[in-house]
């Protein structure tokens, strides 16, 4: 047959060929959304490499010289918190995922899960300081864990003397992070799990003679990881890394690098700030080696899995151990976030509490009145950070989504494997690594203690987990809703606003939620921006979390655990109350 | 006035290769355009390109004129075609009411509107159903409102992309005729891809499209 030679071809790539392309303003949406949270991250990069280096002109210093570097080497401090932060940060890193893969092996797909899946969103909005000082409450050689065994048992009539919490190798500092990280690649991988045919490759190879856990381990389990790499790259990055949880739940002398780190760029003689700068650096390289590897673990394991695939099945019988593992390890996370939670609440109402009295002898509101005058300024700080950061950030998501939706009916492809990549950038370097140096920037340009300046610096994390939690059911809508809108109401306005955006409503109600949740949990951003002049309710908790009275921390915590939970709370009712009339909307 | 609807040379490209010979048809008001071939012709192609959503690996050439107006400049939401799909699409979060709202030009006041639409739920014999959520409805009922949704919209022209094949058997039978003769009540013309004959009205055009092979 023949080609008819193109004379006039009306295509999607004919700028008078309108379709459901959108005006042109939204082409510019993607460069800036990922300047929005990348410009402060390579600013700052660079402004913490050149102090490195020994060139921080601020001080004085404009020569180049290796001086930090040996100074940070030499510290010393340096060996043991090292070994620290790799025993914690690793620990906790491998052992969530490992805990994650043994619920999903022992309970998934059942009913414990399904309930399990509810209670993950209130749990992932606990901010990292809270949780971690709830736990010390639970855990420490006084808490409230020995307080039951002792009026159960009686073993303990005074605190035992152990250390059980903040103890000098960062065992609790493991099970902080890796309770605090389990919900979160539990939360992903559930995102996943339907999309890879749990029930079915089960069935499959169960009929093929192979076992349950086999099913999980070869066939399953690589094709999941996979899917949670960058996630649990993260993970890997947040626990090597963290600052605020490290402060309350991990060892004080040395602590982490991170923290050692902190300390360094706060210290009153100037010159550590370069030293600081060396090992914020050093420890962007530890990082990166750790995913690296993790990284190359992956074709030995899959050579290993080549081989385990060759192998003939066994007939012997095992032990189906993930099961009441599975139920075990629940029970106990849901013990430690609701104990927590808990005892942190009868804390902040405590006026006496003696040990190894279960509950206090005397309840009083006395420490919410104490704070109430001290709260003020950082309550409506952190409230005012939170909603605009979530809101500047959703409105940058859903224009950035929308020319998703644009570009899929021009010609472009759109890598979505690659923007995942950028996206998680700011979740895989460390903060510690740029917020200095973003810090010095904010200084030199007359920025610094500005509250725009510490609104951008929340968005840099803000912004990532509401692309994140958004961009799955958005990418999902059905456009052929929008397409029947537009044929049907002539106009795009009221399309979008009476179709798309409703059926979407509970979705970006959510992402909004997230991100509120996200912006309450920061630590390191107000410290290093705030430049002293804000602090929240974060940093607040944090500071008092280092003091003795455990009431006004409690009340702090309290205070930080609520006010995600509230806006969580109303992202749930609204379209439900909106929407209660329909069934399909549930 | 006659030939309201015109395609000329019209011809549709995957990777510069032809879907189908061109082919030029005319259509006047309250005439249907049956449009026949086997998956992967480039049946419901050709719908999404005169609707306006023509997928980007997709090109298309030939003229598409609906009461003289010259259909590719314009954006869907100023070509005033109608559409109804298999799937009913009827927007889940809003009642039946709400739906049929939606799509009625805003050139009404409230009150005819409400009238408007009370009188043809009546003629569906769908009286009672204005306050109904949408997923509390039979499969038959849901494809009588998202017809009659389209056709409260006013379009010049409407398009009819299987609109039975997802009905069982019984249903079909009785929504056909139905749907029929409400565009014929409106006197706009149809065109209806569909791959099962007894779909297309008698005395109506027929095109049925072969498969170009390179």
């Amino acid at each position: 047959m023949s080609v008819l030679p193109f004379i006039v071809t009306h295509g999607a790539n004919d700028p008078a060929m309108a379709t459901l392309k959108r005006s042109s303003v939204l082409t510019a949406i993607p460069a800036l959304t990922t300047a929005v949270f990348l410009i402060p991250v390579i600013l700052g990069l660079i402004g913490t490499w050149l102090p490195a280096f020994g060139y921080f002109p601020a001080i004085g210093l404009d020569q180049l010289s290796m001086t930090p570097w040996e100074e940070w080497f030499n510290h010393p401090s340096y060996k043991s918190a090292l070994l620290k932060t790799l025993f914690s940060g690793i620990g906790a890193s491998v052992l969530s995922l490992v805990i994650t893969f043994v619920l999903l092996i022992g309970a998934y797909p059942s009913v414990m899960f399904q309930r399990l899946e509810r209670l993950l969103s209130p749990i992932l909005s606990v901010p990292h300081a809270a949780f971690a000082i709830g736990l010390g409450f639970l855990l420490s050689p006084s808490g409230w864990l020995i307080r039951w065994i002792e009026y159960m048992t009686g073993w303990f009539p005074v605190p035992p003397n152990w250390t059980t919490f903040q103890d000098p190798m960062g065992v609790s500092l493991i099970i902080t992070l890796a309770l605090k990280e389990t919900p979160f690649l539990l939360f992903m991988s559930l995102a996943v799990l339907p999309s890879l045919n749990v029930q079915k490759t089960r069935w499959l190879a169960n009929s093929m003679g192979r076992s349950t856990r086999f099913a999980w381990y070869w066939l399953l389990i690589p094709q999941l990881y996979q899917q949670i790499k960058l996630p649990f790259f993260a993970v890997v990055a947040f626990s090597l890394t963290v600052v605020d949880i490290a402060l309350i739940a991990g060892p004080t002398t040395p602590p982490t690098l991170a923290v050692l780190i902190t300390q360094l760029f706060n210290d009153p003689d100037l010159t550590n700030r370069t030293v600081g700068a060396a090992g914020a650096t050093w420890l962007l390289i530890l990082v990166s080696i750790a995913l690296l590897i993790i990284h190359l673990l992956e074709p030995p394991l899959r050579r290993l899995r080549q081989w385990a695939i060759h192998c003939r099945p066994q007939t012997r019988l095992t032990l189906n151990w993930e099961a009441p593992v599975a139920r075990a390890l629940t029970l106990l996370m849901a013990l430690a976030f609701a104990g927590s939670a808990a005892v942190t609440f009868i804390w902040s109402l405590t006026l006496r509490w003696r040990y190894p009295d279960v509950l206090p002898s005397q309840f009083s509101t006395l420490p919410w009145s104490r704070i109430l005058n001290r709260i003020d300024e950082p309550f409506w700080c952190t409230v005012w950070l939170a909603l605009l950061s979530a809101l500047i950030a959703l409105f940058l998501v859903i224009l950035a989504l929308e020319n998703e939706v644009r570009l899929r009916w021009s010609q472009k492809k759109l890598n979505t494997q690659r923007i995942a990549w950028l996206i998680y950038l700011p979740l895989l370097i460390p903060q510690v690594a740029f917020l200095f140096g973003f810090q010095v920037f904010l200084i030199q340009t007359g920025w610094d203690g500005q509250f725009t300046a510490l609104l951008w610096s929340h968005l840099v994390f803000v912004l990532p987990y509401v692309f994140l939690t958004l961009s799955g059911p958005y990418r999902n809508f059905d456009d052929r809703y929008f397409w029947l809108a537009l044929t049907l109401k002539q106009q795009r306005g009221p399309a979008y606003w009476h179709i798309k955006f409703p059926i979407l409503m509970r979705p970006i109600l959510y992402a909004f939620a997230t991100g509120f949740a996200v912006s309450i949990a920061q630590y390191l951003p107000t410290i290093f921006i705030g430049a002293g002049k804000y602090s929240t309710i974060t940093t607040e908790a944090v500071a008092m979390a280092a003091g003795s009275d455990r009431r006004l921390m409690a009340v702090m915590a309290v205070w930080q655990q609520s006010l995600p939970l509230l806006i969580f709370a109303l992202a749930t009712l609204l379209p439900a109350l909106r929407f209660r009339e329909r069934q399909s909307m549930r | 006035m006659n030939s309201i609807f015109t395609l000329n040379q019209y011809q549709i490209f995957l990777n510069n290769q032809p879907l189908f010979q061109p082919l030029s048809t005319q259509l006047s008001t309250g005439e249907l355009l049956a449009i026949t071939g086997a998956s992967g012709s480039g049946k419901s192609t050709i719908m999404a390109d005169i609707s306006g959503v023509l997928a980007p690996v997709f090109n298309s050439q030939g003229q598409i004129h609906l009461n003289g107006r010259d259909l590719r400049p314009l954006p869907v939401e100023q070509r005033k075609v109608g559409i109804l799909f298999q799937d009913d699409l009827l927007f889940p979060h809003l009642n039946v009411y709400e739906n049929l709202v939606f799509g009625l030009p805003g050139k009404w006041s409230k009150t005819e509107k409400k009238e408007r639409i009370h009188q043809v739920l009546q003629q569906a014999t769908l009286a009672d159903y204005q306050d109904r959520d949408i997923a509390t409805l039979s499969g038959g009922q849901r494809a009588r409102i998202a017809l009659l949704r389209t056709l409260l919209s006013e379009p010049d022209l409407i398009l009819l992309d299987e609109p039975f094949s997802k009905l069982d058997k019984a249903l079909r039978e009785q929504f056909r005729p139905w749907v029929y003769d409400q565009i014929r009540q409106l006197n706009i013309p149809a065109i209806l891809v569909t791959h099962d004959h007894d779909d297309i009205p008698k005395g109506s055009q027929t095109l049925h499209l072969e498969i170009q092979h390179a």
